[in-house]
């Protein structure tokens, strides 16, 4: 009972520059660009004055996300909402991707958050570069005082490879966790069915203690009654299929309880690193960005 | 015999990285959420603000833990 956690799988090789691996995650990481910019065109598309309902609905969702960038940024820095609003929605829609079954998630990947903290630490040199010229970035540096300067480096590297890991550290390992326990059920319900199985009486007593149950909780109107009853018989009928030979291990454990541990690990931590990300690389740009009239001063 | 070795060391390396990988970020979470629950006691109205900026306070703190997970999972399963 081996668990199989895996990079993404490569699909072929283009040949040129001595063979760029086709992953799974650059197959997802398509799909959703394409997904993203096909509902972003036709959102954008016919803009009337009275606004239809979903036009209503895209306003909302744009100004909630220009107020949040206003009040991160600052007024003068809106013109980075485009930017913002699209880190947010590539990370969501690439962690939510995995659950449509086939797809491995764009984020479970290190080469895509890693990219994406690089292309946040890039805008932040190219602006302080661009402010105060390239010696005044390296004289940046040694802010306070020259004893900084190995600290200040260091915490310019961390930056990038925190938000990197943390963001891909969440989801990958959420996908671990939940393939752990993938494996770890389908043996427990292999166990569980091979240990009434034993005998043809001991499932047919289970079934018919289930279809007992079952019938007392309809007449007393107890669903958990009832519901324990379909459990017990559905067990009792798998151990006689089990016994008989003609259906064998059939998977029960594996059915409900993955699928809520991913809600947590895909939808809810996927939602809140995405939203992380940005708000980080916000701040971070605000602070490579101050408002202009600080500049001349 | 030394694979099988080195599998048991993979094995307990992985289980003290992540036991100890999950003792900071759990206190500092723990500290974050009972301040936070206090602002909300003391201000119900600053709640929705209060709310996110502890997510985001949490997720922040998580990241050392997420490290010693990301750690502890490249010694489970890279090393064979």
């Amino acid at each position: 009972m081996n668990v199989s956690v895996n990079g993404a799988y490569i699909y072929f090789y283009i040949p040129i520059f001595g063979g760029i691996p086709v992953t799974q995650t650059t197959l997802s990481l398509l799909l959703v660009t394409v997904f993203l910019s096909i509902t972003g065109y036709f959102l954008g598309r016919n803009l009337q004055k009275r606004p239809g309902k979903l036009q209503v609905l895209v306003e909302k969702a744009v100004t909630m996300l220009r107020t949040l960038v206003v009040e991160t940024m600052g007024e003068h820095n809106v013109a980075w909402t485009p930017f913002i609003g699209t880190l947010f929605l590539s990370s969501i829609c690439g962690s939510l991707i995995s659950m449509l079954g086939f797809f491995r998630s764009t984020t479970a990947d290190l080469s895509v958050t890693l990219t994406w903290a690089l292309m946040v630490s890039a805008i932040i040199w190219y602006n302080s570069i661009k402010r105060n010229g390239f010696l005044g970035w390296l004289k940046g540096f040694t802010e306070p005082v020259a004893v900084m300067t190995p600290m200040n480096l260091i915490s310019e590297v961390a930056q990038p490879v925190s938000m990197a890991f943390r963001h891909f550290g969440n989801v990958a390992g959420g996908g671990v966790i939940t393939s752990i326990l993938y494996t770890a059920l389908s043996a427990a319900s292999t166990i569980l069915i091979g240990l009434i199985s034993g005998t043809w009486i001991v499932p047919a007593v289970v079934l018919a203690l289930g279809a007992g149950l079952f019938f007392l909780g309809k007449k007393r109107k107890k669903t958990a009654l009832w519901i324990i009853g379909i459990v017990l018989a559905v067990l009792g009928l798998l151990g006689l299929l089990e016994f008989s030979g003609l259906l064998t291990g059939v998977p029960i454990l594996e059915f409900g309880i993955p699928a809520v541990l991913s809600l947590y690990f895909d939808l809810f931590s996927g939602f809140i690193q995405a939203f992380v990300f940005s708000l980080l690389s916000m701040v971070y740009i605000s602070g490579a960005c101050p408002p202009p009239e600080e500049t001349t001063a | 015999m030394e694979h099988a070795i080195i599998k048991a060391a993979c094995a307990i390396g992985a289980g003290i990285c992540m036991g100890i990988g999950a003792i900071g970020p759990g206190i500092g979470e723990g500290i974050a959420v009972s301040k936070a629950l206090e602002g909300m006691a003391r201000q119900p109205e600053a709640t929705s603000t209060l709310r996110t900026n502890m997510l985001l306070g949490c997720a922040v703190a998580e990241t050392t833990g997420i490290y010693s997970l990301v750690i502890a999972f490249v010694i489970m399963f890279g090393i064979n």
